[in-house]
């Protein structure tokens, strides 16, 4: 019986293989792979996402850690109006003659300083006329204006006598993680 | 060269520390943080809120777990029912606002926490078609036949002042 030729060569590719590779020589190849594989990065995509990660958001980027009346101080990441600290308050008090609202929204802010995440409320000074200076716009976290608890448009504050803004605070609330 | 090396690496630590150093803390428990981000804004973060404006919930909220209906108002919420928390994060956050900020609970009978099982069926029923003044005081009536409630219990919140 004729046999094929596909038969031929496959017989013949086999037996070249068998007599130039050994067994030991594949297992060494195939424990070298396994060996050195973790030392190179497989996926480029998985290594810009890790670094993205550990670098945080567009805000935290630019933020810094030491004059509280610019907006890229780090604790202004979700803020909406004018700073407090402008106002002849803090960036954690109301400036004489406003009170700070019992309501607000929280959000977190990345602390360059240890990279960790801080939760912040950021509250608004009621009862004065608007203070016009510093007025800043930060986004992280915030949420658009049908989900009114954590939208910074809103003036906050519900629960004062009126509801004549002033300024806005970032009160530091804790470590979240 | 070990101790230069030492030296310049003490040097260089000191350079990075911030002006102002951060203190050091311990992260808050996830379930806190889903509070505080979720409700704490509102209901403030100690759960005293603005006094008419926004419901009380330290010292209040352990005292609806009395009924069965008490039970349930607070997870049928709309707030609560619709929130974005998963059927487990809602649960903690229940049962942080029940029994940390909200004790006594049920009057000072042991009851069991929410299940995840429980908080999930709960949810699919918010009070969405119904005035929830009105439902709450049904709510709290039925409370005060069973337990002892504190008075501020009675005060839901009145009207909040008009907008600009």
């Amino acid at each position: 019986m004729k046999r094929l030729g596909v038969d031929n060569w496959g017989e013949l590719l086999t037996r070249r293989l068998a007599g130039r590779l050994s067994r030991r020589s594949a297992l060494a190849r195939l424990g070298a792979l396994l060996v050195a594989a973790p030392v190179f990065p497989l996926l480029p995509v998985q290594r810009a996402r890790a670094a993205g990660e550990n670098k945080g958001t567009d805000f935290s980027r630019e933020a810094q850690t030491q004059d509280d009346t610019a907006c890229n101080y780090w604790r202004y990441c979700g803020i909406d109006g004018n700073l407090c600290s402008c106002c002849g308050g803090s960036v954690h008090s109301c400036p004489p003659g406003s009170q700070p609202s019992p309501t607000s929204w929280i959000g977190s802010c990345i602390n360059p300083a240890d990279q960790r995440s801080y939760l912040v409320s950021y509250r608004d000074c009621c009862g004065a006329s608007i203070c016009n200076k510093c007025s800043c716009i930060g986004t992280d976290h915030e949420m658009p204006m049908y989900r009114p608890q954590a939208n910074n448009h809103v003036i906050w504050c519900i629960g004062t006598n009126t509801f004549e803004y002033h300024c806005s605070m970032s009160v530091l609330v804790g470590l979240a993680e | 060269m070990t101790a230069l090396l030492a030296a310049v690496a003490l040097g260089a630590t000191r350079l990075a520390q911030p002006a102002h150093p951060v203190r050091p803390a311990n992260p808050l428990p996830a379930a806190q943080v889903a509070y505080l981000t979720s409700c704490g804004g509102c209901h403030g973060i100690e759960g005293i809120s603005a006094p008419g404006s926004v419901p009380t919930l330290r010292g209040l909220t352990g005292s609806f777990l009395c009924t069965r209906q008490g039970r349930a108002f607070l997870i049928r919420l709309p707030d609560v029912a619709l929130s974005t928390l998963s059927d487990r994060m809602l649960t903690q956050v229940m049962n942080f606002v029940v029994f940390d900020l909200g004790a006594p609970v049920a009057g000072g009978r042991p009851v069991p926490a929410y299940t995840i099982a429980e908080v999930a069926r709960l949810r699919r029923e918010p009070l969405t078609d119904t005035g929830l003044t009105a439902y709450r005081n049904g709510v709290v009536a039925g409370l005060a036949a069973r337990c002892e409630v504190p008075a501020a219990l009675h005060v839901y919140a009145r009207s909040l002042p008009p907008a600009r």
